[in-house]
């Protein structure tokens, strides 16, 4: 927790200090490559940190993913809901010379749905747009099919590509490096799959000249292998830190590693729904019905688990305790839910006046490649749940199937990460936890949550949305159908004299980077 | 011996057509790659488009009629993950495996070479003893482990060479490569080493037992009563005859280290073809999966064509037609 606290200064002091210009290069590596370098080809991460250094979006997220002016100067809905408007900054210009306007912007909403050879758009983020009206130049109107509050925190993840690229464009002609030319601020020089790629500065950038002169970015997969990088000299910077790693690098001297609280929580969902899961049996093994499906089962279980010791001992003090979705600072955060507290003999107590005294059969679920420490959090909690009387058996898979399953409902108790893209709360709640939408594994219906989660993505009052998600929150985490245990926190460790200043989506961004 | 390459050929088809049925089930066993694939926020219209466009929604069969009726026009389909060409994927990065699998094989050589010949010809000399006890050391060494040791100690402690990566590549007569800089060959040194450790191991080991047998064959007693000079006796009439157990092992190291060299290329981020495809094992490409198994299978029999055929240029015994008769 102290680490994060130094952190979280480090933040808050990198953020007043003013960014003069070095003549210098940088070389960071990080542990994904992107798949393509067309920005909107693929809503993945690796891809869109990427694509940040050579693009902007209207609205861009800032290290908590709160909204910040980039092309869009200012934003707000007009009288009427269902329009937005956005005052477009001037004197902009892509990197091949062509100016920005409102026409590149209705172009690439255009475009996000209908990338060619795309296997997973942005559509998500542009899907209730029913039109873009170019007012002038520099201004745009943004027709939601319903009144939308989440528009300017969806569009922060589409970055405007030039509207001479063209609809037909193949995502290949972004990897030669043809296409390749945004507003940010570096612009491309290199690429070599599974090796690097390398940016130059933008000098005309709107928002100053850019921080580094040149900056490679490697991709280097082994975890150890990239520390090596780092301690060698060979890198500036990495991202990924592993975590058995993490107190070495800090204690040495010629390293500085910054850590933080990122949106990514990790919570086990619950077979709410159904009679009998696959998954339970009384303990000679014969038949029962599903046990989740009584809520004083389920705040047993939310009882039996000891946050602070997954945290501390699992995840080697490198999270954050999480009673809810979002946590402390992000959108949806509710301060009045109480954190439940580890009480064995409570949760003993609940389990008995639910009729299972005697306990019962449960096998989880979790990956053992996808989050941090995945597999050593299954058998965490598998012994905690056996404080209780239940007999856990744990099964870990590698992540290739496993969110298959999990669709087809074929696991009863599984533990699943999801980062807040939005960087608030209805992210997660809105595709996991809403009656029959496909992440829902739990399939757990509520009709008050649903009434407010509803309302609540229907208005364009913001203050209004954030109490009635924050209402939503409240109703959902008192019905416990899904057990959040922990954020998850990332780190970045870089050489002496430079500071990462750590960002809540994960991406690891050139001009993050300070001097001290 | 037209005959007998168009028989190889024919063989591989088989073999190529037999893999793909194999990869074809095993990955629908594993689940949907569209699963992996399509971002955790997807709704299910766009994960159904999705299935639609790869053609995931159409029976296996059909799917594997349609790849094979494809295969046939020399089209390999294109990546679900990286919506490229797969045969492009795969043979952009062949030049970077084959680079370091050709040095690494070379070191093996110079070093495997002499010290097995010695190790073989001294036997009881302590010098072979300690030889063939430090050859136990390299092969039970963990690669990875290993890796992990020669970064540390030549980059990190010492600081000579870099820590991974391939470096500056240049082009020259055509053939792209970082064996033609300075830059290129500090980044390869440390993984070859790495990828000839093992390799060197087993030179010694079987080019001692080997030597260690021909020693005691007539010949060359033979050769030794005539009162030849021993320099003749162990450069032509030892050395030679161990060339084809030699040129057998290292044609099929060859193949294999192409095809699994991923370890030391994931430790080194080396951009080779094992880094690519452990990547589309875990995310379920299909595509670039099938693409690398096609050119590792074309790889594999035409090394062992070629070794074949010089099985016959070195042993005048040894006759590729001759198994006509034989069979």
């Amino acid at each position: 927790m102290n680490r994060i606290k130094q952190a979280l200064v480090g933040v808050a002091l990198s953020g007043t200090l003013s960014s003069p210009i070095w003549a210098a290069d940088l070389t960071i590596a990080v542990a994904t490559e992107p798949r393509s370098l067309h920005p909107l080809a693929q809503a993945l991460n690796s891809n869109h940190e990427l694509a940040k250094h050579a693009f902007n979006s209207l609205i861009e997220p800032d290290e908590k993913i709160r909204p910040t002016p980039a092309l869009a100067e200012s934003w707000q809905p007009t009288d009427d809901p269902l329009v937005w408007e956005f005052k477009l900054r001037k004197g902009v210009k892509f990197h091949n010379g062509t100016p920005f306007t409102a026409k590149d912007v209705a172009f690439t909403y255009e475009l996000v749905p209908n990338v060619p050879n795309s296997p997973s758009t942005y559509k998500r983020r542009t899907k209730k747009i029913a039109k873009v009206v170019v007012v002038d130049d520099h201004t745009v109107h943004i027709h939601t099919k319903t009144p939308y509050p989440l528009l300017p925190r969806s569009l922060s993840a589409v970055p405007i590509v030039s509207h001479t690229v063209g609809l037909e464009t193949d995502p290949s002609e972004f990897n030669n490096g043809k296409m390749l030319y945004g507003t940010g601020p570096y612009k491309f020089v290199e690429f070599v799959a599974g090796d690097h790629i390398t940016y130059t500065a933008n000098k005309d950038y709107w928002g100053g000249t850019p921080k580094w002169d040149n900056v490679t970015i490697r991709w280097i997969t082994s975890g150890p292998a990239r520390v090596a990088a780092l301690l060698s000299g060979d890198v500036d910077m990495i991202a990924s830190v592993p975590t058995t790693d993490v107190a070495n690098l800090d204690e040495n001297p010629n390293i500085n590693v910054s850590c933080d609280q990122t949106s990514r929580i990790m919570y086990w969902s619950l077979d709410v729904s159904r009679e009998y899961a696959d998954h339970i049996t009384a303990k000679d093994g014969s038949q029962i019905k599903n046990p989740l499906r009584d809520l004083r089962v389920r705040q047993a279980f939310n009882l039996a688990i000891d946050r602070d010791s997954i945290v501390d001992q699992v995840m080697t003090g490198l999270a954050v305790p999480a009673n809810q979705i979002a946590g402390e600072g992000f959108g949806g955060h509710n301060p009045n839910i109480p954190m439940p507290e580890h009480d064995i003999g409570k949760a003993k107590a609940l389990m008995a006046e639910a009729g299972y005294g005697d306990g019962f059969k449960l096998t989880i679920h979790a990956t053992n490649d996808r989050y941090i420490n995945d597999d050593k959090q299954a058998q965490a909690i598998g012994q905690m749940l056996s404080r209780i009387g239940v007999d856990v058996e744990v099964v870990t898979q590698p992540v290739s199937g496993y969110y298959g399953k999990l669709r087809k409902h074929e696991m009863t108790m599984a533990l699943i990460g999801w980062g807040m893209s939005t960087g608030e709360a209805s992210a997660v709640i809105g595709p996991a936890l809403r009656k029959g939408v496909r992440n829902n594994y739990g399939r757990w219906e509520h009709p008050e949550f649903n009434r407010l989660i509803e309302s609540a993505l229907s208005t364009v009052d913001m203050e209004k949305y954030e109490r009635l998600l924050q209402e939503s929150v409240a109703v959902a985490m008192a019905d416990v159908p899904i057990i959040p245990t922990h954020y998850q926190v990332a780190c970045w460790a870089a050489r002496k004299g430079l500071e990462f200043t750590p960002r809540a989506d994960e991406s690891t961004l050139a001009e993050y980077l300070n001097k001290k | 011996m037209t005959l007998y390459i168009f028989r190889r050929l024919l063989q591989s088809i088989g073999v190529i057509f037999i893999v793909t049925a194999l990869v074809f089930v095993g990955i629908y066993v594993i689940g949907n790659p569209v699963d992996i694939l399509v971002s955790t926020e997807a709704d299910q219209d766009q994960f159904d488009r999705m299935v639609k466009i790869l053609g995931l929604d159409k029976p296996l069969w059909e799917q594997f009629l349609v790849y094979l009726s494809k295969l046939v026009q020399g089209d390999l389909g294109r990546s679900f993950a990286f919506s490229e060409p797969a045969l492009k994927l795969v043979l952009q990065r062949m030049p970077a495996t084959i680079e370091l699998v050709t040095v690494a094989m070379l070191m093996a050589l110079i070093l495997g070479i002499p010290l097995g010949m010695y190790a073989g010809l001294h036997p009881e000399k302590t010098a072979s003893k300690t030889i063939m006890g430090a050859s136990i050391v390299g092969v039970s060494i963990p690669n990875f482990w290993q890796g992990i040791m020669l970064i540390f100690v030549l980059a990190v402690s010492l600081a000579w060479l870099p820590s991974g990566g391939r470096g500056e590549i240049k082009t020259v007569m055509g053939i792209t490569s970082s064996l033609w800089t300075a830059d290129g060959w500090s980044h390869i040194i440390t993984p070859a080493i790495n990828l000839a450790l093992a390799q060197c191991t087993l030179i010694i080991r079987l080019i001692r037992a080997n030597v260690r047998e021909i020693v005691l064959l007539d010949y060359v007693k033979f050769a030794r009563a005539k009162g030849l000079r021993r320099k003749r006796i162990v450069y032509v009439h030892i050395f030679k005859n161990t060339l084809v157990v030699l040129i057998t092992i290292v044609g099929l190291q060859f193949g294999s280290l192409i095809a699994y060299s991923v370890v030391t290329e994931t430790i080194f981020s080396w951009p080779g073809m094992g880094k690519l495809i452990i990547d589309s094992v875990y995310i379920l490409d299909r595509p670039v999966i099938l693409a690398y198994l096609v050119i590792v299978v074309f790889l594999f029999i035409t090394i062992n064509l070629i070794v074949d055929l010089l099985y016959s240029v070195i042993d005048p015994r040894i006759r590729l037609d001759s198994d006509k008769s034989s069979s």
